[in-house]
């Protein structure tokens, strides 16, 4: 009945669905769910490069997020908080895997999936793509650990003290990690950018 | 601004971490400066590629079904039991991490610290117990190792079982004119014969020193003491126990003391024996004072032993003094006093052996020595002219005299 009610429903306020995710209400938290899944995935696709790994985390994260839904306090951002779960659980994962992603490992047909966006010219097109897939391979080469610091600069546009939430670590030390990331993509795409 | 400090603040410009006073800085540096502007401008590109970079599209299913998923994964994990919980918890306990590693190793090498510490203690324990039980062997072994040869049967008989005691049998080379008298008074055939049993000379009381005249006990019958007088008045049987350590004497000085009594049947030979004339009637349990070795052989665990000698009087061992005893405690110096008061309270005139007042007269004198006061001075001064008064030997009251001249001189510097 629960669920015939949510899907039935228009778009529920934040809180109110976590305030009843608190209570047990799983359906709630289903929704909550639906709301970041794909922003979820693609963080931690980003961060390992597999289509596999990010599902088993963007899932894991939801899991850990509901039975640890007890101690978050409301007014803060849900999507923070998993955003922050997620990380630290990519980030667990990468040490265990020691993961490295190359240009040959990543799935066939792959570019193919990708929407295409692009509204240059072709030449103008195939440099960029050039250029991208460049930039993909120097990030996917960076540190764990400098990566996250990046992609949670640049793709979710965090600031330095929300990445230092997020990581656990000081706003210092977020700095200088990111500072040294874009230095290594620089370097490495010189002549490029 | 210069440049220098542009590149150190670009990143966080770019970020957008600056306040608004120091991001119009910049931002008028970078209408005047190229290269920073190109820096900055380096730093959009590498962003604006970065986000271009495409990302694979799952289908449209695979969301669908995504939270639903989830959904169904926290049933299932609600269902779990307990046990279950335990049991992955457990599980996940040991999946790689370098925290738990780094914990597990902390564990690990306190444990192996422990265990390694508590092999060795063992190990050291053991050792000191077995090189401690070698020496104690050792000094044991001394006295059994220079018993000298029993002489004659009578001797071996009259060797005494007691398990306490240490046992040992010499041979006194010339007797004293002293013991000789005493010898002749427990030969004699006149005595009783039950009497006679009992003629051993005996020390006997909480040190339970013994020291008998051997072949007295062995004359069971009158003949035959004496017959074998002569030949036995040569062995003595010197039967001596560790003496009981009174309170109020230091560590030091007991082990000493111990180990010089394990010792002791080995140098008794130079024992004097000190045996006052008796009424013919009475048994000769009467010897008063066994002055305790005065060398000790020479041992290299026990050299401070060397000067240590000590008085029986009666029941009680007393610490020998001389004059160079300057670190004995007052304490034993009123000790050896009162015991040597006592003895003198105790016996007759006659009895008094000179060395009591030599031994007063010295403890008064380091008593003062110690504690700076006349007093001490004057109440032995007091004391020894009493005892001549007292004396009716000549020689003795002119020592006594000397000794309180002695005293009083000291007084006076």
């Amino acid at each position: 009945m629960a669920e015939k009610k949510f899907k039935a429903g228009t778009e529920e306020p934040e809180d109110k669905l976590v305030a009843k995710a608190k209570k047990g209400d799983i359906y709630s938290f289903e929704r909550l769910v639906e709301r970041y899944q794909k922003k979820i995935y693609y963080l931690a696709f980003r961060m390992t490069r597999s289509h596999e790994a990010a599902d088993d985390l963007a899932q894991e994260s939801f899991i850990k997020t509901f039975y640890f839904l007890k101690s978050f306090k409301e007014g803060y951002s849900f999507y923070a908080w998993v955003n922050r779960i997620c990380m630290n659980l990519t980030l667990n994962y990468l040490k265990r895997q020691k993961f490295t992603v190359t240009e040959s490992q990543l799935p066939q047909g792959y570019l193919e999936m990708v929407e295409d966006t692009g509204k240059a010219d072709a030449s103008e097109e195939l440099i960029r793509d050039e250029l991208t897939r460049k930039i993909e391979n120097e990030i996917d080469h960076l540190p764990a650990e400098f990566r996250a610091v990046f992609i949670l600069k640049t793709y979710e546009e965090l600031s330095y003290k929300e990445i230092a939430k997020t990581l656990k670590i000081s706003k210092g030390t977020v700095m200088s990690r990111l500072f040294r990331a874009r230095e290594r993509l620089q370097k490495s795409l010189k002549g490029y950018l | 601004m210069k440049c220098k400090d542009v590149d150190k603040l670009l990143h966080l410009y770019f970020d957008g971490e600056l306040d608004a006073e120091k991001s119009k800085e910049l931002e008028e540096h970078f209408l005047t400066c190229q290269d920073c502007a190109a820096k900055l401008q380096e730093l959009e590109n590498l962003e604006e590629n970065a986000r271009r970079i495409r990302m694979p599209e799952p289908s449209a299913d695979y969301w669908k079904t995504f939270a639903e998923r989830v959904r169904n994964e926290i049933i299932i994990r609600r269902k779990k039991s307990i046990w279950a919980r335990l049991k992955s918890g457990w599980e996940s306990f040991f999946f790689y991490s370098p925290v738990k590693l780094r914990i597990a190793a902390g564990i690990a090498t306190i444990l192996l610290v422990f265990i390694v510490g508590k092999l060795y203690w063992n190990y050291k324990g053991k050792e000191l117990e077995r090189v401690r039980s070698e020496r104690m062997e050792k000094v044991l072994s001394i006295p059994a190792q220079q018993k000298p040869e029993i002489q004659t049967p009578a001797v071996k008989e009259s060797l005494q079982t007691n398990k306490h005691a240490k046992e040992t049998t010499f041979v006194q080379p010339k007797p004293s004119t002293v013991e000789q008298k005493a010898l002749q008074l427990s030969a004699s055939p006149e005595s009783k014969p039950s009497e006679q049993a009992e003629k051993k000379v005996e020390l006997q009381a909480p040190s339970e020193s013994v020291i008998s005249l051997a072949g007295e006990k062995a004359q069971g019958e009158k003949g035959a003491g004496e017959s074998r007088a002569p030949e036995l008045q040569k062995s003595i049987t010197v039967t001596a126990e560790r003496p009981k350590i009174e309170k109020g004497v230091t560590a030091n000085l007991r082990t000493i003391t111990q180990a010089e009594m394990v010792r002791q049947p080995s140098i008794l030979p130079e024992t004097t024996l000190y045996i006052p004339k008796l009424p013919e009637k009475k048994p000769a349990t009467a010897t008063t004072i066994v002055r305790a070795p005065t060398t000790v052989k020479k041992d290299e665990r026990l050299l401070s032993a060397e000067s240590i000698k000590y008085y029986k009087i009666d029941t009680n061992w007393v610490r020998a003094l001389t004059e160079k005893d300057l670190l004995i405690e007052a304490d034993t110096l009123k000790k050896v006093i009162s015991s040597w008061i006592e003895y003198f309270e105790k016996k007759p005139v006659s009895e008094w052996a000179p060395e009591g007042f030599s031994q007063v007269k010295i403890a008064y004198e380091l008593l003062f020595l110690k504690t700076s006061d006349d007093t001490l001075l004057q109440e032995g001064i007091k004391l020894l002219n009493r005892y001549k008064d007292s004396v009716t030997n000549q020689k003795t009251k002119d020592e006594l005299a000397k000794k309180i001249l002695e005293l009083e001189a000291l007084k006076k510097k």
